[in-house]
């Protein structure tokens, strides 16, 4: 066995640690900019509905803003978005490369996703809920706490699958500009030196990781759905 | 109890204005069950919502036990909001939370500890009938248990007043019986005030004590159920009563030309429509015996409402024309609406 894996895939054995260590930085970007997205697009999304015509709180110039806001970091795909924010990433996070300095953009680039996946998710609440909480004299923090964000849990959890997913991609492709994780191995060990089996165990272990997310996901979508 | 002074709201919808309230008044007593009936769009949604302020009115004023509460806002508003409870066509429970958890919601922050909330929610169950259902969630119950569930919810904070808004509208008629009877064991056990609106003419006739006819935003007709049902004045109030009777079903037989209504010489077509409290004796057989005319009938549609008969035949009465002029004058001189058609 261990001569079969020499023969198939030498590169990668020889780098194991690296690939550990690969690994774990994939995870630890993912996770630290994930409780920024979760948090800042959550109170986005929330925003987004109370706002909107017809909404808790209703107020059109706040709901336009954020709408344009969103869609225009949007419409910038993520690799012209690191280079964009190579300034501001400085100031921020104190370096532009490297695992810290990829939180700055993953944050930028997935909030106006995630605060668009919340709000659909929201948006799926039906109206005769928020009705009824108001009939029965509930707060309109009471309504956005306990009824919206508890109603919506199956669609949120299906978001947050989404949008985390998305995230391991993008941390990727960081990776590949210069912050660390698996994009980075990939790249560097990979296709700079020409190991093509680099770069199918980076694939391998991101496909896991995915596989994980996204079966966490149904699981709760399913738990919570009534 | 409940005053609206000169409701309005007006709504725009694609620069279009539209009156779902036109100056209306109204006054409902305590512990009365009080129907609202039109046709939707009539404004019957709205003007309910103006109650409790769902909807807020662009003029006019809403007085709750003489305090007016449209001066309310914030958490004041709130506190009364909780004296009203509300109910509605699709109950709007609370999906994720179980038929405790619902019932619990509106009191939840209340002051009241974790076993007080639990005994009082199950006691409203209880009331309900639904207290087995207690860990169910809405999913698993049928639409019936679902409305008690939602009148057990609007219950929690111990309203005067309940809204009902097409409470019944999504039930099938043996549910609806059901959740009628209950609301109005509710108006007797609790003295509940009962505000329904509905477009079911049935379900004002078997529980209201009186009711409003609403159409484009106007309360066109206002009176007790009997009266309404008796001798209703407007076209649209005639249409809701005759949903609920088949005597207009002889119109459709007239225009078929069914054999049924094809007449011999002397025969006529006949309308009766009881029209007092105290129309509650042999008609038929009196009239044909005191003017020697036979009455066939072929229609009939009398039902008991508030302890009085109220409804109509259609008949076709064979004889001398005389006779029959005069078993027509004589029944109109009883009060007995005659038409011949």
């Amino acid at each position: 066995m261990p001569e079969f894996l020499q023969n198939i895939i030498p590169n990668v054995l020889k780098k194991l640690p690296a690939l550990w260590e690969a690994t774990l930085e994939t995870l630890e970007m993912t996770g630290i900019s994930a409780l920024f997205i979760l948090v800042l697009g959550m109170a986005l999304g929330i925003l987004l509905t109370v706002t909107r015509k017809g909404g808790l709180m209703e107020n059109t110039a706040v709901y336009r803003v954020l709408d344009v806001i969103i869609n225009l970091l949007r419409s910038v795909p993520f690799i012209i978005l690191l280079f964009l924010l190579i300034p501001l990433t400085r100031i921020i996070c104190g370096t532009s490369i490297g695992v810290v300095g990829s939180i700055f953009p993953l944050i930028v680039g997935t909030v106006p996703f995630f605060s668009r996946q919340a709000e659909a998710a929201l948006a799926g609440v039906d109206p005769g809920l928020i009705e009824a909480a108001q009939s029965m004299g509930c707060s309109k923090p009471g309504i956005i706490f306990r009824v919206y964000l508890k109603e919506s849990v199956p669609a949120l959890s299906r978001g947050i699958t989404i949008t985390l997913i998305n995230l391991v991609g993008l941390t990727a492709m960081a990776g590949a500009v210069g912050a660390g994780g698996l994009g980075n191995f990939a790249y560097v060990q990979g296709v700079q030196r020409n190991c093509y089996d680099i770069i199918c165990a980076a694939v391998v272990v991101l496909v896991i990781i995915v596989q994980i997310i996204q079966i966490i996901g149904n699981i709760i979508a399913k738990k919570s759905e009534r | 109890m409940i005053r609206l002074e000169h409701i309005t709201k007006t709504y725009v919808n694609a620069g279009k204005k539209f009156n779902a309230a036109d100056d209306v008044s109204l006054e409902i007593e305590k512990g009365e069950i009080f129907g609202i009936i039109g046709f939707s769009g009539a404004g019957k949604s709205t003007l309910v919502r103006c109650i409790n302020l769902l909807e807020r009115p662009d003029s006019g004023k809403v007085l709750i036990g003489g305090r007016d509460i449209t001066s309310l806002h914030g958490a004041e508003l709130r506190r009364q909001r909780k004296k009203i409870g509300m109910i509605f066509q699709h109950f709007n429970l609370f999906a994720s939370r179980t038929v405790l958890q619902n019932v619990i919601f509106p009191i939840r922050y209340s002051g009241l500890s974790r076993q007080q909330l639990k005994e009082k929610a199950m006691n409203l169950l209880e009331l309900v009938g639904i207290a087995d259902k207690a860990g169910a969630y809405p999913s698993e119950l049928s639409g019936g248990q679902k409305q008690r569930a939602a009148i057990a919810r609007a219950l929690a904070s111990d309203p005067e007043i309940l809204l009902c808004d097409e409470a019944t509208s999504a039930l099938d008629p043996q549910t609806t019986e059901s959740i009628l009877k209950l609301l109005r064991s509710l108006n007797a056990k609790l003295g509940l005030t009962i505000v329904l609106i509905t477009h079911q003419m049935n379900v004002v006739k078997s529980i209201c004590t009186r009711t409003a006819v609403m159409e484009n935003g106007k309360i066109v007709e206002l009176g007790d159920v009997f009266g309404i049902f008796a001798n209703p004045q407007q076209p649209v109030t005639r249409s809701f009563v005759d949903t609920t009777s088949c005597l207009s079903g002889i119109n459709d037989l007239i225009e078929e030309e069914s054999p049924v209504v094809q007449l011999n010489p002397g025969q006529r077509i006949l309308r009766f429509r009881y029209l007092e409290k105290s129309a509650c004796e042999a008609l038929v057989s009196s009239i044909s015996r005191r003017f020697s005319i036979d009455l066939n009938i072929v229609f009939g549609s009398i039902e008991i409402i508030g302890d009085h008969p109220i409804g109509g035949l259609v008949v076709i009465a064979d004889g001398n024309e005389a006779d029959i002029d005069a078993a027509v004058e004589y029944l109109r001189s009883i009060n007995v609406g005659v038409e011949v058609i």
